[in-house]
């Protein structure tokens, strides 16, 4: 009984939100579909609880799903530096980087069509096609060292302006240093909860582990960071 | 062990999730796990955002189009009403450059002659006019329009003496002769079917302004295109032949004599028919329509001409000379055509 009167309660919030279509688009999207409602706590987990942010985004893949190619634009537009900033401390190279999230967003917009919401999240399906390419970009490229040594010097080059060094505790290039020399489950969920700010539901179905499993393998790799770190801070 | 390992992580979460830390250890690494966030700091630049975005809105046109048949159906309402009406928008968008360029070109082909690259287009467009035009008359007007811009051609094309036109004259001179039998026919349908004289009269006026710019072509005429001319002016002398016949009260002009005048333009002097037609013409059109002004003046003229045309055809200079001076005017006369233009000019 909850369930419609909290959809229809979203819908007319995006309604009031704002006057373009694509809000009204999204609000009668929302009011359409029961599910839309939010879940109790199974496939979106707690945080999204009735989060009208994470209700904009299922309703824009729905859109884009239908053939709503602005719908995809703005899934773009929320998504893209969260999918970059994964990529780019993998590779360390902004060019490269660059590459492999077009090629990430690419791959989605083509198969968006086949994405479903069973036990999955947007950004998180987009995080294991960016996880994918790096690794295949990686498998690639191990048999041309040239190109793995060529990369990280210019990391350090373009990144780490002074003011961020400054500011931050740890510059780029040690983040990245650090994060890389991490176990590989262990560097990819630092990267997806700390760095591309997913939520733990979200990095547990990117990587296809339980949430009580992320709790612990985030505590751990920031235990072995912060000691790794303050070894070489000092 | 486990359990403890657990109850950390546990922790750990919730204090990052913004709850009061339980111990200095997860204070600590909280505290770390900011400054991981704070330092990754790069972000794709705006220029690579932008040049993706548009990459991927022109992709989405295509690689998103097959879902709308597979779609939920509680969605798909509202969906294609945005996304239609953006496309509409689009679509008008092109279909306004596409006219804008297209009025362009048409009105650019309009001064085409054969063999240049618009003339196609402007023949398509002449042919959609023509069929727009609705009723005998209007067709029939227009298609003499179109046979005297062809004439226009023949001449434009001759005077060019540059390039080897003379197969495009003929043919230029070939479709007048064709557009000029089939407007006059659609005319003289329309005569018959509703009697209005202005029909005849359109054939009439047609039929003296053709000859003028005939016997200006036949100056310039490249000799292979001679056959096409002939059978130019035979049309035209048939077709003035037909109409007074027709009503005899409709020309104002001469007919007999524009006929001679016209059968005189060919270098060939022509066959049977158009001579033999004109004693039907002839006591039809005399006593009724001619005007006793008009008609004192050309007769002399006419018989200038005339003569030399049917007897002696011996070589074509011979011929040509006399007969353009009469049709044109030299020192002596004052030329048939400018007569004839004077009396159609002020009736």
């Amino acid at each position: 009984m909850t369930t419609p009167m909290n959809a229809l309660r979203t819908a007319l919030s995006y309604a009031l939100m704002g006057l373009d279509d694509r809000s009204l688009a999204i609000a009668l999207t929302v009011a359409d579909s029961p599910a839309y409602a939010p879940s109790d706590g199974s496939s979106p987990g707690p945080d999204d609880h009735f989060d009208p942010e994470a209700t904009r985004l299922r309703a824009l893949v729905d859109l884009a799903k239908d053939g709503d190619a602005e719908a995809y634009g703005q899934l773009y537009d929320h998504y893209v530096s969260g999918v970059f900033r994964f990529i780019y401390y993998r590779v360390s190279s902004q060019q490269l980087a660059e590459d492999l999230t077009s090629e990430t967003f690419v791959r989605a917009l083509r198969a968006i069509q086949r994405f479903n919401w069973q036990g999955k999240d947007f950004g998180a399906w987009l995080t294991t096609i960016a996880r994918n390419l790096v690794a295949d970009h990686f498998k690639s490229s191990r048999a041309r060292l040239e190109l793995v040594t060529e990369t990280i010097p210019e990391g350090r080059a373009t990144v780490a302006s002074p003011e961020e060094e400054v500011l931050a505790l740890i510059s780029n290039e040690m983040l990245f240093e650090a994060v890389n020399s991490l176990p590989n489950e262990q560097r990819d969920c630092v990267l997806m909860r700390f760095i591309q700010g997913l939520s733990i539901a979200q990095t547990a179905a990117a990587l296809g582990r339980s949430e009580g499993a992320i709790k612990q393998l985030q505590l751990r790799a920031v235990r072995s960071l912060a000691k790794t770190v303050s070894v070489d801070v000092r | 062990m486990i359990g403890r390992r657990a109850h950390d992580a546990q922790a750990f979460d919730e204090a990052w999730s913004g709850r009061t830390p339980r111990n200095a250890e997860i204070a600590e690494l909280v505290q770390f796990a900011e400054s991981i966030c704070e330092a990754a700091v790069a972000e794709p630049s705006a220029e690579f955002r932008g040049a993706l975005r548009i990459q991927l809105m022109t992709e989405a046109e295509t690689a998103l189009v097959p879902a709308t048949k597979t779609s939920r159906p509680v969605t798909l309402a509202p969906t294609p009403r945005t996304h239609n009406v953006r496309r509409r928008i689009a679509g008008l968008t092109a279909a306004a450059l596409v006219s804008v360029g297209t009025v362009g070109l048409v009105s650019s082909s309009a001064s085409a002659v054969p063999g240049q690259l618009l003339y196609p287009l402007k023949r398509s467009v002449e042919s959609v006019e023509l069929a727009m035009h609705r009723g005998d008359a209007s067709r029939g007007t227009f298609q003499l329009a179109q046979a005297s811009e062809r004439l226009a051609e023949a001449r434009k094309l001759a005077d060019d003496p540059s390039a080897n036109n003379a197969d495009l004259v003929a043919s230029a001179l070939d479709d007048f002769s064709s557009q000029a039998r089939s407007g006059s026919k659609s005319l003289f349908n329309a005569y018959n079917n509703d009697g209005k004289q202005n029909a005849i009269q359109k054939v009439n006026d047609f039929a003296a302004d053709a000859t003028a710019q005939l016997a200006t072509l036949s100056g310039v005429l490249p000799d292979s295109a001679s056959g096409s001319f002939d059978s130019a002016t035979q049309t035209i002398s048939k077709l003035a032949t037909r109409a007074s016949t027709l009503c005899s009260a409709c020309s104002t002009t001469d007919v007999q004599s524009l006929v001679s005048a016209v059968t005189s333009l060919s270098k060939v002097p022509p066959a049977k028919p158009a001579s033999s037609e004109k004693p039907a013409a002839d006591p039809a059109s005399k006593p009724a329509a001619s005007t006793p002004t008009s008609t004192p003046t050309q007769k002399p003229i006419l018989s200038v001409p005339t003569t030399p045309s049917t007897t002696a055809p011996v070589t074509l200079n011979t011929v040509t000379d006399p007969l353009l001076g009469a049709l044109l005017g030299d020192d002596s006369q004052q030329g048939l055509v400018p007569g004839l233009l004077n009396g159609l000019l002020d009736p």
